[in-house]
């Protein structure tokens, strides 16, 4: 079924076409949060708040891009959105943490679920963080670029779309974020 | 000899972004070098990961949960409640935390310059009791009975 079939489908209240929707598109989208948040609890919660916008406001969809375009650009918002909300609650939290010493023990369980265990190498997981750390590293529109190039496998046309940027910026960026990923991991390993 | 290589060269040479003299010079350098034979192969491994693609399996309930939330979005009572707590509670509670330690402190404040106030006026007032009490009337009594 064509994506503006769907759209049309869902604007007249079709729940079925939703549901077609949510389903072809649901991997771009929990993936992409993922490799944002490298949490699969909290990128399956973005996952649902992404198809809840999308359900709101399709109404405002213009066609000028293409569907995926559009959800990209939705997931990239909110997992960009929950990394700064997150990072104002660890800084909350540690304050907390000062006064309270038993949060300190729930936190750590926390910290403990985050880590994805699917690796059975040490030494790769290990490798894996430094990694996924540099990348957090990164300011946000490096960040951006440097994700839907490197796992979404994402033209740099594509990306200059999603990002509201030119093509040259989009190179620019992808360069730069290669580069400091790279300072980043050698700071981690020296 | 050891000759120190900083992070930009390295990272020139993982790149290949060197002229080729410079390319062998640091290369040479990387060679004989174990500590930075590790550092270039670590390097290497690591940034190689981003070339796997990690993949999340598709939740099949996924679309149920969404028409859920969207249910429970649109329920008044629950979209009050949050709006009330996130947007307008907590901004008040910190507001009001803030004015109240302001207000305290700037009248504890009050409190120290008065009583500073009033030790200066009961000194000044002690010093008239003390000429009030024309101790030198005394002094000439007490003279005069001896």
């Amino acid at each position: 079924m064509k994506d503006e079939e769907l759209i049309s489908g869902i604007i007249d209240g079709n729940q079925l076409y939703f549901k077609i929707l949510v389903d072809k598109y649901q991997s771009l989208v929990l993936n992409t949060c993922f490799h944002f948040t490298h949490n699969k609890n909290d990128a399956e919660d973005i996952t649902q708040e992404v198809f809840i916008k999308v359900y709101e406001s399709i109404k405002n969809f213009n066609y000028q891009s293409k569907l995926s375009t559009w959800l990209y650009r939705i997931a990239v918002n909110k997992s960009l959105n929950y990394i700064r909300d997150n990072k104002k609650r660890n800084i909350f939290k540690s304050i907390e943490n000062l006064f309270n010493k038993n949060t300190k023990y729930e936190q750590q369980i926390e910290e403990s679920t985050s880590i994805i265990d699917e690796e059975s190498d040490p030494i790769k997981i290990q490798r894996l963080n430094i990694l996924r750390d540099s990348i957090q590293l990164l300011p946000e529109n490096q960040k951006t670029a440097f994700i839907l190039h490197k796992y979404e496998e994402i033209s740099y046309q594509e990306i200059a779309v999603i990002m509201n940027v030119s093509l040259a910026s989009v190179e620019g960026l992808i360069h730069r974020a290669k580069i400091n990923v790279q300072k980043n991991i050698l700071k981690k390993i020296k | 000899m050891k000759t120190q290589l900083s992070n930009n060269t390295l990272l020139k040479f993982f790149n290949k972004e060197l002229s080729f003299e410079e390319m062998t010079r640091v290369g040479s350098i990387i060679n004989n070098s174990d500590k930075y034979k590790s550092i270039i192969n670590e390097l290497k491994v690591t940034y190689s990961l981003t070339n796997e693609k990690e993949k999340l399996e598709d939740n099949p309930y996924l679309h149920m949960e969404i028409m859920n939330k969207i249910t429970e979005n649109k329920s008044p009572k629950s979209s009050y409640n949050s709006y009330f707590v996130q947007r307008l509670f907590q901004p008040i509670m910190a507001i009001s935390l803030i004015l109240i330690t302001l207000y305290t402190g700037y009248n504890i404040g009050n409190i120290n310059n008065e009583t500073n106030n009033e030790f200066s006026a009961f000194s000044n007032k002690s010093e008239i009791y003390f000429n009030d009490l024309q101790l030198e009337k005394f002094e000439t009594i007490l003279l005069i009975k001896e």
